[in-house]
């Protein structure tokens, strides 16, 4: 009697679990052409998305894309993409890299942008070292932003461990808010949430994320590994869409700036700010994914953080990067 | 005033339906004197006021006219002088006997040694000595019937009003009951007022049946029972008591 | 077992950890150094120990402001029509959707998780006192009155103990919300406890030890509803069938 009843749970869960995977076998059918995107939630960065979609760019290249999002972080956006809810995405490199690490199959595509991050204080804070003791808020221990908080922290000689840091719990959008009201002394965060406070008049940007890594990669496009695998021709069509948008971005400056605040819903004045720092780019590295594996042990191992990737995950940066980045799209 | 114990003066009871605004008189000029240390007993047939009388007596109605006077005070509100017994016994679940029955002491602060003093005292005259520590959950019916009276009682009252309060039991422990009533009355020689719908039980305990009148209800008849106690239920006298008032009883149903 | 067949047929390690590695993920969050100030605890009793005094302060708070609230509301007609709108207005609104509010007007960390916590507590609470003190039986006060009690008299000594029972439910469901609320709580800008340790290694996608934390708010969550079911079972024992 036991043993039936364990055996119809087992059923049952073992089909609600044929529809996710069957979603990644590529069991449900699609359209030819159509293909799910996430982006993440008022990110600056993915600007290349909103204008491609809003000026038809994917419809003129014979795509129907479904927006799926925005999603609230990248891990969040990565256990999508693994469950099959989306199939290509515009996310941090970080956990896009992390994923990957964790042994999701995907293929990073192509770049979105660089730099664009910046770490904001209040007013009375001069230098880094001033940090010592002070509250800094950052994102979730898996980006970018909180990697390169790492390393600039131990070009400085400090570590996490000689101020109170906030990863995760308090998000970007939340971020000015709370220097503001000097809950917090400082904060980590990618465009536009550097420029609101500086716009907001509460705070300056004591170092761009540039200058701790110039030309560091921000943001790329991902596609799942199956997808990239039966799906080239639409992967190829994506970021032809995508490499016009960047090129209309330089272009036409104000119109982006209207979408731009559309999908963000910040103001006008703010995004100005926001972007000086950004630069847009489809161009992909794999060097870039190679140091920044590196950077993220070599944090870990000193003790400057806690360990996220040890160089038991990925005993091989190199090889790592080979079949992480295809930058196949790119190039042609 | 006279020297009766309770007056009940041309009482009125109105109730007035919230919603429909339509009005039912429950009780009309209703009016009966009872002497100290009597026993009466109030008969009739269902939804003649019995009840609503008591409570009015209780105090925990207000008559809409007429008055009602105790020891030459008027009633005005509940207390303590009248002491109250339910048919579905309204123990205090969490509290034992003895803390049940010394409830009113403890509302007048009395001294702990005092208050159990009293409760056992009246845990005792009702027969229950030993059970001081049981809980209500763990008695029966009849067991806990007593320990309302000794609540009752533990207070003093002046007047003890009676509400069926053998109507849940079994024909054995009622019987039971009846004479053990008696007998603690027969202590004290406390005035009560006995509601009930069986005739046999009214004149087996009362000194005077009233029977009443319903919708509305005031007073019909009033039989005074001369028999001595103990009476037996097989007596001619009593047999013929006991038909005379059923039949007075049945005239107001018919 | 079954879970074990299941995440094997599953086969993405990321979505659906085999028990096995959950396991080995608990054993690893509990020797791993603790947070600051409780290091020698390790890193899962630390954080729990944290969280937990996090909810039993909320909870604490919870109980005393909806058992005075749900007596007043319970037994006073006018306070009843007074207050239920507003409360009725503010219980549906879920705690995930006070945090910024709780973050703008308390800060970080200790204090808006302790007031999203007395969030999720207090509702039940109130609402299982109002349902206790109203439902005292009438019977009862009735009786009180002939025997001659007061007005305050009647609440505490007949109020009140009739209301216990409901008292104590209102009690066992408040704390156990109030515990459930711990990840949403510690969103407002924690950086210990265990909802927030979750987070982070949601954040770093390491699904085992993601897991694994959910796993002990699930068993300290039973423990705490054991515990207080044995409680409510002492203190109502005259509730014998």
């Amino acid at each position: 009697m036991k043993l039936t009843f364990m055996l119809l749970t087992g059923l049952l869960l073992a089909s609600l679990l044929i529809i996710p995977i069957g979603g990644l076998t590529g069991c449900a059918p699609a359209a030819p052409s159509a293909i799910r995107i996430g982006y993440l939630l008022g990110d600056l960065h993915h600007l290349p998305f909103f204008v491609a979609e809003d000026k038809d760019f994917f419809i003129e290249e014979g795509l129907n894309v479904e927006v799926v999002g925005p999603f609230e972080s990248g891990p969040a956006e990565m256990d999508a993409l693994a469950a099959g809810q989306i199939d290509m995405g515009y996310v941090g490199m970080a956990p896009a890299v992390l994923a990957a690490a964790r042994k999701i199959p995907l293929s990073i595509v192509s770049g979105v942008n660089l730099e664009g991050s910046g770490l904001v204080t209040g007013m009375a804070i001069g230098s880094v070292a001033e940090l010592k003791s002070k509250k800094i808020a950052t994102p979730a221990p898996g980006s970018i932003q909180y990697i390169m908080f790492g390393m600039l922290l131990a070009d400085n000689n400090l570590s996490f461990n000689d101020m109170e840091i906030f990863p995760g719990t308090v998000k970007p959008p939340d971020m000015p808010q709370s220097l503001q009201t000097g809950r917090i002394d400082g904060y980590f965060a990618w465009e536009p949430f550097v420029a609101k406070s500086v716009v907001g008049g509460y705070g300056k940007v004591l170092v761009e994320s540039k200058d701790i890594w110039p030309g560091h990669p921000c943001c790329v496009i991902v596609a799942r590994g199956d997808f990239v695998g039966s799906h080239d021709g639409t992967v190829a069509a994506v970021i032809r869409a995508h490499r016009r948008a960047i090129d209309y971005i330089e272009t036409n400056p104000d119109e982006a700036k209207a979408i731009a605040a559309k999908w963000t819903k910040l103001d006008a004045d703010v995004i100005d700010n926001a972007l000086q720092r950004v630069k847009y780019t489809y161009s992909l590295n794999k060097d870039d994914v190679k140091r920044f594996v590196g950077e993220m042990i070599k944090l870990g191992e000193t003790g400057a953080i806690k360990p996220i990737i040890t160089s038991a995950d990925i005993p091989d940066p190199d090889k790592f990067a080979d079949t992480v980045v295809d930058t196949k799209y790119i190039l042609r | 005033m006279n020297g009766k114990k309770l007056i009940i003066d041309r009482v009125t009871k109105t109730f007035i339906e919230k919603k429909g605004g339509s009005f039912t008189v429950a009780l009309r000029e209703f009016s009966l004197e009872i002497e100290d240390g009597e026993f009466v007993c109030l008969v009739g047939p269902s939804g003649c006021g019995k009840t609503t009388l008591l409570k009015l007596v209780a105090g925990l109605e207000q008559a809409s006219s007429g008055s009602i006077y105790l020891d030459g005070n008027a009633v005005t509100g509940p207390g303590r002088e009248r002491g109250l017994v339910f048919q579905d016994f309204a123990l205090f679940p969490w509290r034992d006997v003895r803390d049940n029955v010394a409830f009113g002491p403890e509302v007048l602060k009395l001294p702990l040694s005092e208050r159990i003093r009293i409760a056992e005292h009246c845990i005792d005259l009702v027969g229950l000595a030993g059970s001081a520590h049981k809980y209500p959950s763990e008695l029966s019916g009849g067991m806990k019937q007593r320990v309302a009276i000794a609540r009752a009682l533990a207070n003093n009252p002046q007047l003890l009003l009676m509400d069926e309060p053998f109507g849940s039991l079994d024909a054995q422990t009622r019987y039971l009951m009846q004479k053990e009533l008696l007998g603690i009355w027969n202590v004290d020689r406390k005035p009560i007022i006995f509601v009930t719908h069986s005739v046999e039980e009214a004149v087996f305990l009362a000194e005077r049946v009233v029977v009443m009148r319903s919708s509305p209800g005031s007073v019909k008849s009033i039989y005074p029972i001369n028999l001595r106690y103990p009476r037996r239920l097989t007596d001619a006298a009593f047999i013929e008591l006991r038909e005379k008032i059923t039949a007075d009883i049945a005239e107001e149903v018919g | 077992m079954v879970w074990e067949g299941a995440a094997l047929l599953a086969d993405i390690p990321q979505l659906f950890p085999a028990p096995v590695t959950v396991m080995v993920a608990l054993g690893q969050l509990f020797v791993a150094p603790g947070p600051p100030g409780l290091v020698w605890a390790g890193e899962l009793m630390g954080n729990t120990l944290i969280s937990l005094w996090r909810v039993i302060v909320g909870f604490a708070l919870a109980a005393a402001t909806g058992v005075f609230l749900g007596i007043i509301i319970g037994w006073w007609r006018n306070a009843r029509d007074l207050l239920e709108p507003v409360i009725e207005l503010l219980r549906p609104i879920p705690p995930l959707a006070w945090i910024p509010l709780a973050m703008l007007w308390f800060g970080l960390g200790f204090k808006p998780a302790v007031f999203l916590i007395w969030l999720g507590a207090f509702f039940p609470i109130l609402l299982n006192t109002v349902l206790g003190m109203e439902s005292t039986p009438n019977k009862l006060v009735e009786v009180a009155k002939t025997l001659g009690a007061g007005h305050w008299q009647i609440l505490f000594k007949v109020g009140l103990p009739s209301a216990a029972p409901s008292i104590m439910a209102g009690l066992r469901i408040g704390i156990g919300i109030g515990w459930m609320c711990l990840v949403a709580a510690e969103l407002t800008g924690s950086n210990s406890g265990l909802g927030y340790m979750i987070m982070y290694y949601y954040s770093t996608m390491e699904a085992s030890k993601t897991v694994a934390g959910m796993l002990m708010i699930g068993i300290v969550g039973f423990l705490m509803f054991i515990g207080l079911k044995k409680l409510e079972d002492k203190i109502l024992f005259w509730k014998a069938a």
